[in-house]
C-alpha cells in the first residue's frame, strides 16, 4: 500500500522541505549575484565619473604646458622645449578622444566637438611653425596658434562645468539608483521573509495537524471501540507520508478486529465445550447414582427372586392368595428396576409398572389413600426414560398424603394434546402441600440439580427427562399449602421425539 | 508553493529590470544624443529668457527639426568689446554659420568681416548693418515698427501730444530706424510732438535714473514710446511710483515679457510693439541650414511683422518661450536663466 501511495512524490514532506530550502537558497543567490554586480557597477560608475572629472583638467594642464613650450620656442627659437610635442599632442587628442565620448547633452557635444576642432587646427598650426624657419612667419602662426589657445583654454569653464554637472546628476542619479536598489532589495528580503514564515507555518501544520489529529484519533480507539471499527480519516489536508501512517493504522485496526473475532469465536467455543463437558460429568454423575443404587439393589437379586417366589408359592400353597399376588407384585416391580433401570421404555410400559408399584401401595395404606387413573393411551407409545413415574408418586406419598389416615388421593392422569403434538403427564395428590418458599426452594433444587435426599428422586427425574428429550421435555411443579401439590409433564411427542 | 515562487520570481524579475534599466547603461538616457549635420553659433548682445532667450529657442527649435547645432553665446551687459572678442573666439572652432545681431559698433563689424574671411556666413537678426558682409538679414521692420508705435499713440491719446521716446543706443541701427519711423509717423500731425529721446543704452539702471528726471524738467510730455525691451519694462513701474495717472501718461512700448504684458492687462501701457522673436531664430537657422546645402535665401532682407498688442487684444498673445535654451556667457561660464511664468 505504501509503495503504491508513494508514487506521487510532489506532496511527500521531504519534496516539500527540499524544495523549499532549495527556492531560498536560489533566491538568495540571485540576490547575491545581483547585489555583487550592482555594487561593482556603481563603484566602476563613480570611478568613471572622476575620472572624467580629472581627464579634463589632465586635458588643459597638457595644453597648457604644450603652449608654454611653444611659447619659449616662438620666442628663443629653441626646439630642445618641444621636443616631445608629437607626444604632447598625442596625448591631448586622447583626453580629447575620451572626453567626447562623455555624453552629456547637445550643448557639450557642441563645445568638446569644437575643442577636437581646435586642437586639431592647434596641432597643424605647430607642425607649419616648427617647419617654418623664417621668424615672421614663425610669429604669424604663433599668434594665430595663441588665438586658437585662448579660444580652447575660454571653453575650459564652460566644459568643466557641464561636467561638474554631469557628475552631480549621475551622482544623484546613482544616488536614488542606489536608493531604490536597497528598498527594492528590502521589499525582495521582506516578501521572502514573509513568504518563508506563511509557508513555514503551513508546512508545520501540514506535518503537525494530521500527526496531532491522528494521536487524538488513536487515543480515543480503546479495544471495546475496535468493535465499531471505522477507518481514520484525517480532516486536515495531510501529505503522503501522514496517509501511509493512517493507512498503515487502519490496516493494523483492521488486522485486531479480525484476531479479535478469531479470539471470541474461540472463546465462544471454549465455553461451549466446557459446558458440554458439564452436561457429560452430570449426567456420568447420574449413570453413577443410578448405577450404584442399582447394585445397591442387584444385591443378591436372583437369590431375592428365588426367596420371593419361594415365599409365593409357599403362600400360594397355604392358600394365601393375597400374599402371593403381593410378592409376585414385588418381584415384578423389583425386576422392572433392575432391567429398565438407565433405558428408554415405553410410556405404557412405564405406566404398567407405576400399576404394580400402586398395586403394592393399596396393600401397604390400605384405605387410607386411594390411586386413580386418568389416562389419554393416544401418545403412550413414546419412549421415555425408565421409572420416571414411581419416584414421583413415591415423593407424593411421602411428602403429600403419606401422613393421612383418610381419605388421601393420588391421581394420575395423561392428556394428549394433538395441535402440539405434546402429551402430559400429571400427579396430583391432595397432601399438605408446600409453602411458597418450599416451592421455590423445590423448583430451584430440581432445575439446578441441587437437591436433598428427600427429593432426590424429583431432580433425577427432571435431570433425565432433560437429558433424554434433549431440553424440549417440561416439568412443572405446583402446590398449595393445605391443599395438595401437582406434578405436571409435557413429554414431546412429535417426530423430532 | 508554486505561486510563491512565481510570485517571488515576478518580484525578482523586477527587481532585474530595474537594474539593467537604471545602472547598466553607462550614460543614461543622454546617450541617445542625435549626430548633427552643421554647427551655428549664435551671439546675441543679451543672455537673457526674454526677446533674446525666444529667439535662442526658435532656433533650438529648428535645430531639433533640421538636426542642427547651434551654440547660444550671450551676455549679461552690452558690452561691444566682449561681443567683438566672442566672434573671434567663436571663428576658432570654425563653425557653419554665425548669426548675431548687426551692431553698428567697428569693433563688431571687425569681428564679422573677419569671420566672413574666414569662410563663416554671417546672419543678422533683429539689427542689420549694411556694412557688413551678411547673408541675409532677418528681423523686424524697425522703421514700420516707429510708425505702427506712432500711429497707436496719436490715434489714441488726446492732442496735442508730446512724447519722450527711450532708444537702447543711438549707433543701433534698428533703433534709429524705429525712432525714425515714429517720428515720421508723429510728424504728420501738426499737434503731435517728439519732445525728447532718452538713450538708455539698454540698462535697465539708467532709465531709472534718467525718467523721472526728464518727465519733472518737460511737464508738458503726456506719452513714452519705449523703443527697446529693458526700458520697455520699468517704464510702467516708475510712472507707478510717480503717482502718473494712466490716462495722463500713455504709453507705447515693445517687446512682450510678462511685466510688458501684465502693464498692457492693467492699463498702465496702451500697446506694445511686437514680432514673434522665436520665428525670427527658426528662419536664421533655416537659412544657414539652406545655405550650406546650397540654396541661398530668396532675398537678403527677410522681415516678421510687427504686431500691436493692446487690451483688447491680448488674449492669446504667445509669451517669451526660452525653455531649454542654455547660454555660453563669455566669460565662460553656462548660464540656463529658468523660465519665467505668464
Amino acid at each position: 500500500m505504501a509503495s503504491v501511495q508513494r508514487k506521487s512524490s510532489a506532496n511527500t514532506t521531504k519534496y516539500k522541505l527540499n524544495a523549499f530550502f532549495a527556492q531560498n537558497i536560489f533566491f538568495v543567490f540571485l540576490m547575491a549575484v545581483n547585489t555583487i554586480f550592482f555594487c561593482s557597477v556603481s563603484s566602476t560608475r563613480y570611478r568613471q565619473l572622476g575620472e572624467q572629472q580629472l581627464e579634463l583638467h589632465h586635458f588643459y594642464r597638457d595644453l597648457e604646458s604644450l603652449h608654454s613650450e611653444l611659447t619659449t620656442y616662438a620666442a628663443r627659437g629653441d626646439y630642445s622645449v618641444l621636443s616631445s610635442w608629437d607626444k604632447s599632442l598625442k596625448t591631448l587628442k586622447g583626453s580629447v578622444s575620451i572626453l567626447q565620448a562623455i555624453r552629456i547633452d547637445s550643448v557639450y557635444q557642441r563645445d568638446i566637438s569644437d575643442v577636437a576642432g581646435m586642437l586639431g587646427d592647434y596641432g597643424t598650426l605647430l607642425e607649419e611653425i616648427l617647419k617654418t624657419g623664417e621668424p615672421d612667419a614663425r610669429n604669424r602662426l604663433y599668434y594665430r596658434a595663441d588665438e586658437i589657445y585662448r579660444a580652447v583654454n575660454a571653453g575650459f569653464r564652460g566644459l568643466n562645468y557641464q561636467i561638474l554637472e554631469y557628475t552631480r546628476v549621475r551622482m544623484e542619479k546613482l544616488q536614488v539608483t542606489q536608493q531604490i536598489f536597497i528598498v527594492l532589495a528590502g521589499i525582495f528580503l521582506l516578501f521572502m521573509v514573509g513568504a518563508d514564515m506563511i509557508y513555514s507555518v503551513r508546512l508545520s501544520r501540514s506535518i503537525v495537524d494530521p500527526i496531532t489529529e491522528l494521536t487524538s484519533l488513536i487515543q480515543g480507539y480503546s479495544l471495546k471501540d475496535v468493535e465499531d471499527y471505522k477507518e481514520v480519516a484525517l480532516c486536515s489536508a495531510s501529505n503522503e507520508e501522514m496517509n501511509i501512517l493512517v493507512g498503515v493504522f487502519n490496516a493494523m485496526l483492521k488486522t485486531i478486529r479480525g484476531q479479535m473475532e478469531i479470539i471470541r469465536e474461540n472463546a465462544d467455543i471454549e465455553i461451549k465445550l466446557q459446558q458440554k463437558e458439564v452436561e457429560n460429568l452430570q449426567i456420568t454423575n447420574l449413570l453413577r447414582t443410578s448405577e450404584l443404587k442399582s447394585l445397591q439393589m442387584q444385591i443378591n437379586p436372583h437369590f431375592l427372586f428365588n426367596t420371593l417366589n419361594m415365599i409365593s408359592q409357599t403362600a400360594y400353597m397355604e392358600e394365601a392368595e393375597q400374599t402371593s399376588l403381593l410378592l409376585d407384585s414385588t418381584a415384578a416391580f423389583l425386576r422392572y428396576a433392575l432391567d429398565f433401570a438407565a433405558r428408554e421404555v415405553t410410556l405404557s410400559k412405564e405406566m404398567e409398572n407405576l400399576g404394580t408399584y400402586v398395586l403394592l401401595l393399596e396393600h401397604r395404606f390400605g384405605g387410607r389413600i386411594q390411586f386413580t387413573f386418568d389416562l389419554d393411551e393416544r401418545f403412550h407409545n413414546i419412549a421415555v426414560p425408565a421409572l420416571i413415574l414411581q419416584p414421583l408418586v413415591e415423593n407424593a406419598i411421602t411428602h403429600g398424603v403419606g401422613m393421612y389416615l383418610k381419605d388421601g388421593y393420588i391421581t394420575i392422569k395423561t392428556e394428549y394434546d394433538s395441535e402440539r403434538q405434546t402429551g402430559t403427564i400429571r400427579i396430583i395428590d391432595n397432601g399438605v402441600g408446600l409453602k411458597q418458599e418450599e416451592l421455590e426452594q423445590v423448583r430451584r433444587e430440581m432445575r439446578q440439580s441441587e437437591h436433598s435426599e428427600q427429593r432426590l428422586g424429583l431432580s433425577n427425574v427432571y435431570t433425565r427427562l432433560q437429558i433424554f428429550f434433549h431440553g424440549r421435555a417440561q416439568m412443572e411443579i405446583k402446590s398449595v399449602p393445605g391443599v395438595g401439590t401437582e406434578i405436571t409433564m409435557a413429554l414431546p411427542c412429535g417426530n423430532g421425539q | 508553493m508554486k505561486k510563491m515562487f512565481n510570485c517571488l520570481m515576478l518580484l525578482f524579475s523586477v527587481f532585474v529590470c530595474f537594474f539593467f534599466c537604471a545602472v547598466l547603461p553607462p550614460g543614461g538616457r543622454e546617450s541617445d544624443l542625435p549626430s548633427c549635420n552643421y554647427r551655428f553659433t549664435f551671439i546675441s548682445p543679451f543672455a537673457n529668457a526674454g526677446y533674446w532667450g525666444s529667439i535662442a529657442y526658435g532656433m533650438a527649435q529648428a535645430d531639433d527639426a533640421y538636426h542642427t547645432n547651434t551654440k547660444f553665446v550671450g551676455f549679461m551687459e552690452s558690452d561691444a568689446q566682449a561681443m567683438s572678442e566672442a566672434i573671434r573666439s567663436e571663428i576658432c572652432p570654425g563653425p557653419d554659420g554665425i548669426i548675431t545681431s548687426g551692431e553698428s559698433d567697428p569693433r563688431i563689424v571687425r569681428a564679422l568681416e573677419e569671420a566672413r574671411a574666414a569662410d563663416i556666413p554671417v546672419v543678422l537678426i533683429d539689427n542689420d548693418n549694411a556694412d557688413i558682409d551678411r547673408l541675409c538679414y532677418i528681423g523686424a521692420d524697425n522703421y514700420e515698427m516707429g510708425r505702427l508705435a506712432g500711429k497707436d499713440m496719436t490715434e489714441n491719446i488726446s492732442h496735442p501730444l508730446y512724447a519722450a521716446v527711450i532708444i537702447g543706443n543711438g549707433s543701433s541701427e534698428n533703433q534709429q530706424l524705429r525712432l525714425q519711423g515714429f517720428q515720421d509717423e508723429l510728424a504728420l500731425h501738426p499737434d503731435c510732438h517728439v519732445e525728447t529721446v532718452l538713450e538708455a543704452n539698454y540698462s535697465l539702471l539708467t532709465v531709472r535714473e534718467k525718467l523721472p528726471g526728464i518727465l519733472e524738467e518737460n511737464p508738458e510730455i503726456n506719452g513714452i514710446f519705449c523703443a527697446e525691451g529693458y526700458s520697455s519694462i520699468v517704464t510702467g513701474e516708475l510712472l507707478d511710483t510717480m503717482g502718473k495717472g494712466y490716462d495722463e501718461m500713455r504709453v507705447v512700448v515693445s517687446g512682450n515679457p510678462d511685466e510688458i504684458l501684465k502693464h498692457i492687462a492693467s492699463g498702465r501701457y496702451y500697446s506694445t510693439i511686437i514680432q514673434e522673436s522665436d520665428i525670427m531664430g527658426k528662419l536664421a537657422v533655416e537659412v544657414l541650414k539652406n545655405y550650406q546645402e546650397g540654396t541661398l535665401p530668396e532675398k537678403d532682407v527677410i522681415y516678421i511683422e510687427n504686431i500691436s498688442i493692446s487690451k483688447e487684444n491680448l488674449e492669446g498673445i504667445k509669451a517669451y518661450e526660452s525653455e531649454g535654451v542654455t547660454w555660453h556667457l563669455y566669460n565662460g561660464n553656462l548660464l540656463q536663466i529658468p523660465q519665467s511664468t505668464n
